[in-house]
């Protein structure tokens, strides 16, 4: 018997409209505690928008939220102090170096100075970004920024880390160290992870539980192993799983003309 | 052909665009009333000197026209070089992933120069010009003159786009950038030093004949006068040379601009050569801590540092003493009223930060939400650093005058005070709403990302110092009434009653402030956010 105190994100309900249009209708999201939950939907299927009314940066239409067992609308600057983020866009203070943006992330949740010092000390080490810690983020890449923007999320140890696309735009080395820091932290058993990814191979890698969402609506969500089990034991992949749930690709113009001799 | 019309087609797409932020967002009612007053207030302008243009021509003929034409071409130039945040020229650094030739793009650009906003000053003067000559000495005057009104036209538009591929070529480095702008600063005050300020309408006139006389060895200038003076004189081989020429230099220049345009365009992303490595971490904000507050110390530590890294402010308050020596100490407003121009310039300074506090953050403003603090510190830790901007400057202002002049007396100091002290949070509720309603990104590089946006601000500047200038005339205009011996007295006492009233109107409009900055952050996201994609 689970209680609410099991999940780390209850949503009821959960309804954004952009106009006339649904970008996420009526969407019930149960995310136990210490899961690493994957998201997963086509482009445009509402996974960004969910991400930003968890986080507050969006507000929702209708329905409600609870975020760690506190209420989304009531209590949001108490579910801050709790939770990390990594947006799509990883937006930080551009004329700010590496490590006054780690500070400041550090400070502003209240830490001592000195601890954050320490731990911008370690995480800039972590993420390989030490040798750039004094160098505006304005001359930061994408990938750097990425990095650092987990590394603000990660600075206060939270118990919930939303990721929006964490692996969009970054290397293969450094796909590779985020995933092993994701999996040390998920071991710990200490914190919950929703990721939002449309790399299904990373999502079935590093996930326990899945949440599929297409055309703004939940359309499956469970355990992953639960998910791929088909009948007579026979296991599927999660492509296989998700191309039922979505539907496999709608029947499209033929494009005859590409690749052929004419080319204007 | 077809591409010539779609890259019509784009740019007034991007003209309608205008009335639009970013994402399709509306800007709103006033800014967009303050573009079609502004484009009145133009065409007013174009229209009250085009009968000047038109007399020139038709009293004085070639030499007339010759004045004319180039008091139009450097005024021109000048303006649009001005205005270049309103223009919304295409850009070709975007441009250059289609199959679009990166000539045709420059070319259109600078055939589209008369589509411009400064336009509307300077195109009714040169059909003046047509006119006078068509009408004085005949039908092929007409028609040369409007031959050589074209290659003005296209003149200025190519020099245009030389002009500013050259800014973002050289001017990438904000400080750079923010030394040219003291140069240009100081250029504007020149005639001041001449003394040209305190001359007589009639010396004015004589000077910008002058100057338009002496443009005829510039052969912008020069070989349209040929033209219409062949047409006027009805000789046809200065008529035929005149047109060569200028057909010759417009090709050398439009080439020569469109090679180097194209050389800047395929140049690394200006975004990339932000200043590069600065010190880990200042004292300064260290020991703030101690003295204010958790989170708003926090918060205003990175304000601080900000500002510290914005050359604009630099330039600012380097520009504060200029101004001062050029203005009061050196003339014309002398021993009295002085302290009226500090403080207004005091406020100019102020309401740049204080109209538009998310602007430099861009996308970083997303940091604001995702982090555990409530929009009332921000909102009050945006407040708190531009109070000490306008500490700041005033501390400077009263010291050049000290300086240069004389101290400030009593009277005076307590005046200013107290003006500056009425119009501080009058800037801050203002800055407060249109911060958030009409957020514009303000980027580290001059480019093409703010172009079309710039008209947005500078009205609501203009209303807000309106609004202050009303607040702070009705006690002073009070005083004036008043008798001599109580006039100290009744202005001083209306500026602080007001002022009392003033600060608390502002602090009973903080938790709307910050309720609006919640309620908002979508719209605000989106313009601000949506900047650091731009570029």
């Amino acid at each position: 018997m689970t209680g609410p105190d099991d999940f780390a994100i209850v949503t009821h309900e959960l309804t954004r409209r952009f106009g006339d249009q649904f970008a996420v209708n009526g969407v019930a999201l149960h995310v136990p505690r210490g899961a690493f939950y994957g998201f997963v939907g086509p482009n445009g299927a509402g996974k960004s928008t969910t991400i930003n009314i968890l986080t507050g940066m969006l507000a929702q239409s209708a329905g409600t939220a609870r975020i760690l067992g506190l209420d989304l609308d009531a209590e949001s600057l108490a579910i801050k102090r709790r939770i990390g983020v990594v947006p799509d866009g990883p937006h930080l203070f551009d004329r700010l170096t590496g490590a006054e943006q780690l500070r400041f992330a550090a400070r502003i949740r209240g830490l001592d100075r000195r601890t954050a010092d320490q731990r911008t000390d370690a995480l800039l080490g972590s993420m390989d970004l030490l040798g750039e810690a004094g160098k505006l983020i304005g001359s930061y890449s994408h990938g750097m920024r990425k990095k650092l923007s987990l590394a603000c999320a990660l600075i206060h140890n939270p118990e919930l880390l939303f990721l929006d696309e964490p692996f969009e735009g970054i290397d293969v080395v450094a796909t590779r160290h985020i995933r092993d820091i994701l999996a040390r932290l998920i071991a710990s058993g200490h914190t919950t992870v929703f990721l939002t990814s449309h790399i299904l191979e990373v999502v079935e890698k590093l996930c326990t539980h899945i949440g599929i969402i297409a055309g703004g609506r939940l359309a499956l969500e469970g355990a992953l192993d639960a998910l791929r089990a088909g009948d007579g034991g026979h296991v599927r992949t999660l492509e296989d799983r998700f191309l039922e749930v979505v539907g496999a690709p709608a029947e499209k113009p033929a494009l005859d003309w590409l690749g052929a001799g004419e080319r204007t | 052909m077809t591409q010539l019309l779609l890259l019509l087609q784009l740019r007034l797409r991007l003209i309608a665009r205008v009335v639009q932020g970013g994402a399709g967002r509306q800007v709103g009612r006033w800014p967009l009333l303050f573009l079609f007053v502004l484009a009145g207030v133009l065409l007013m302008t174009g229209l009250s000197v085009a009968p000047a243009a038109f007399m020139a021509v038709s009293e004085h003929g070639a030499g007339g026209l010759l004045a004319a034409i180039g008091l139009i071409h450097l005024g021109w130039l000048v303006m649009a070089m001005l205005m270049t945040s309103l223009s919304e020229a295409l850009d070709l650094r975007r441009m250059l992933r289609y199959p679009v030739s990166p000539r045709l793009v420059y070319l259109f650009n600078i055939a589209a120069t008369p589509i411009d906003l400064p336009a509307l000053v300077f195109v009714p003067s040169l059909m003046a010009c047509v006119l006078a000559a068509g009408l004085r000495m005949g039908p092929l005057a007409g028609a040369g003159t409007a031959l050589a009104v074209s290659f003005i036209a296209l003149y200025t538009g190519a020099l245009l786009q030389l002009a500013n591929t050259a800014f973002e070529r050289f001017l990438r480095h904000e400080w750079v950038r923010a030394i040219a702008g003291l140069l240009l600063a100081l250029f504007f005050v020149a005639p001041q030093m001449m003394g040209r300020v305190r001359a007589h309408a009639a010396d004015l006139v004589e000077l910008g004949v002058g100057i338009g006389a002496s443009l005829r060895w510039v052969p912008t200038v020069s070989l349209p006068a040929l033209i219409a003076q062949g047409a006027m004189t009805g000789d046809p081989l200065q008529l035929a040379a005149g047109t060569a020429g200028a057909a010759i230099l417009l090709y050398l220049i439009a080439a020569l601009g469109a090679a180097f345009a194209v050389q800047v365009a395929r140049a690394p992303e200006p975004v990339a050569r932000v200043r590069a490595r600065v010190g880990a971490a200042p004292a300064r904000s260290r020991t703030l801590d101690t003295r204010v507050p958790g989170q708003i110390a926090t918060l205003l530590g990175r304000e601080l540092r900000y500002l510290a890294r914005n050359p604009a402010l630099i330039v600012n308050l380097g520009l504060l003493p200029v101004y001062l020596y050029f203005f009061v100490v050196a003339r014309p407003l002398g021993r009295t009223g002085g302290e009226y121009f500090a403080v207004f310039w005091v406020i100019q300074i102020v309401s740049t930060y204080a109209l538009n506090q998310f602007g430099f953050d861009r996308g970083g403003v997303r940091q604001f939400f995702m982090l555990p603090v409530s929009t009332r510190r921000v909102v009050v830790a945006k407040n708190l650093l531009i109070s000490l901007v306008t500490v700041v400057t005033a501390g400077l202002a009263a010291l050049t005058l000290a300086l240069l002049r004389q101290p400030l007396s009593s009277a005076q100091s307590i005046r200013a005070g107290l003006i500056l002290l009425l119009c501080l949070p009058l800037n801050l509720i203002s800055g407060n709403i249109s911060s958030v309603r009409v957020a514009l990104p303000m980027r580290a590089s001059f480019g093409p990302a703010r172009r079309g946006r710039g008209w947005a601000n500078v009205g609501r500047s203009l209303g807000v110092m309106l609004g202050q200038v009303v607040a702070v005339a009705v006690p002073l205009v009070l005083a004036i009434i008043a008798p001599p011996e109580r006039r100290f007295m009744v202005g001083a006492i209306g500026l602080g009653l007001e002022t009392v009233a003033a600060w608390a109107w502002w602090w009973s409009t903080l938790d709307r402030a910050a309720r609006r900055l919640s309620d908002e952050r979508e719209s605000l996201l989106t313009a601000l956010a949506s900047a650091n994609e731009e570029g």
